[in-house]
């Protein structure tokens, strides 16, 4: 338990100075620091950020009893550091004491997605109605903690697409969130894909926990790899990208590859400015639009296989 | 899945050994970021640099869950160890407190080339060379 009161020092300089900054905080609270650079988020198709030439923030902590000293230690050296930018701005800010293993956990609550699903972090008791779909999740280091825009819309298009015994590969799975709640509808049979390790092993506890893990065969790699690593994937009921448009419009052209003929891809990540875009480029690949559902800026497209022509 | 960003941030602690208090906590709690699982991914992969600093730049986003990735140490954490100064006390900037030399400086800098901002090994070595200055460590 961690509840001692806290100062927390923090050193506004210019991204040059960082090191040096760093360097003077971590020599006076001999503990380790944080440095939060100033960002844009980019108006672009994968969501990217760039880090500005502002102000970057470095942030030291003492314990409150060492309050005085830790005053006196910051300006002696800011006298003397020589500082390549800006002249620093400091500033100190006594913390609420409390435990930080549990304070973050304040965020979450029992969320109610869809007609049905109930996503329950692993604190938090909750009983479960008739007919409720409960998941199992805690957040972590895998984007699908369920607060999300788009994964609420996967989750609703899901429960609305999957049916008893359906088979269905999730593209870029993440925490497994939505692999996991197409076995609790009902699917048989779940590949979850991601490129990045860290999510095929968050996706494989999360399987565990939630008692999935017979049906989900989670696997780093992308889609196009589905072939190799499922055998013939060409039969699959559903398939979900929830990733971005940059992606999504990149993999238009593999899904009626890995679709059965009645199959239904689900799509999202990107915002609904975006969505004509997606349609369009669907249409070219043998995909249309069956349903769209939106929630705040984000969209989520259920495309079907064009039925082939006679 | 659709990863707009919260915020980037970047904590220096020492390899294997995060934990829930300052900076890790206060720096990661108010975002609502499972904290004990950073600590674990963190420690897990940095337990065979023990010693050393190793940061963690973290991505947070929207969802509240994040990703990491760890960089090259502090060039202060560095140019102590090259110069041979424990760490330090506040009272070491009154003087210079130890000296490196230039081919000190170029390995550092090579070091910390994929982080800073230059394919240039001298403009890395002009930065390495400034954080010396700033911590009395003299360049000879």
């Amino acid at each position: 338990m961690i509840l001692e009161r806290w100062i927390e020092i923090t050193i506004l300089v210019s991204p040059e100075d960082v090191e040096a900054a760093s360097w003077m905080l971590s020599e006076i609270t001999g503990e380790g620091i944080a440095i939060e650079p100033q960002i844009q988020r980019l108006d672009s198709r994968d969501f990217g950020y760039v880090e500005l030439d502002e102000p970057v923030a470095v942030r030291g902590y003492v314990e409150s009893t060492s309050a005085t000293q830790t005053y006196s230690m910051v300006e002696s050296f800011l006298e003397k550091i020589e500082f390549a930018g800006m002249s620093p701005v400091t500033m100190f800010h006594e913390l609420d004491s409390g435990d930080w293993s549990e304070k973050w956990k304040c965020f979450y609550t029992i969320e109610h997605v869809g007609k049905r699903i109930v996503i329950q972090p692993s604190w938090l008791d909750y009983e479960a109605q008739v007919g409720d779909i409960v998941l199992n999740l805690d957040p972590g280091a895998a984007f699908g903690t369920g607060q999300h825009e788009t994964t609420q819309l996967c989750l609703s298009a899901i429960e609305d697409q999957v049916q008893a015994g359906s088979s269905m590969i999730d593209v870029g799975c993440g925490s497994g969130i939505l692999a996991i709640a197409a076995v609790k509808l009902g699917a048989a049979k779940v590949y979850a894909l991601d490129i990045d390790p860290e999510a095929i092993r968050v996706t494989e506890n999360n399987a565990l926990t939630n008692g999935v893990s017979e049906q989900i065969t989670a696997c780093v790699g992308a889609l196009r790899r589905a072939p190799l690593l499922m055998g013939d994937a060409r039969n699959m009921d559903l398939v979900v990208v929830n990733i971005s448009s940059a992606t999504v419009l990149d993999l238009l052209s593999m899904l009626s590859k890995v679709l059965s003929s009645n199959g239904r891809a689900i799509v999202s990540g990107f915002l609904e400015r975006d969505v004509y875009e997606v349609e369009e480029v669907a249409r070219r690949f043998g995909l249309s639009k069956l349903e769209m559902h939106t929630q705040g800026d984000w969209a989520c497209l259920v495309l079907t296989v064009n039925p082939a022509p006679v | 899945m659709a990863k707009k960003v919260r915020t980037v941030l970047t904590l220096q602690i020492q390899a294997g050994q995060a934990n829930p208090a300052p900076p890790v906590g206060t720096a990661l709690g108010p975002h609502g970021i499972n904290i004990m699982d950073f600590c674990k991914a963190y420690n897990e992969q940095t337990r065979e640099s023990a010693g050393q600093i190793i940061p963690a730049k973290i991505t947070i986003f929207e969802d509240r869950s994040f990703s990491f990735i760890l960089k090259t140490p502090p060039a202060s954490d560095l140019l102590r160890k090259a110069a041979g100064i424990e760490k330090g006390s506040p009272s070491q900037l009154q003087e210079k407190v130890g000296s490196v030399n230039d081919s000190q400086v170029r390995e550092i800098a090579e070091v910390k080339m994929p982080d800073l901002n230059t394919d240039d090994i001298e403009q890395a070595m002009r930065i390495v060379k400034g954080t010396a200055r700033s911590m009395g460590i003299e360049v000879q």
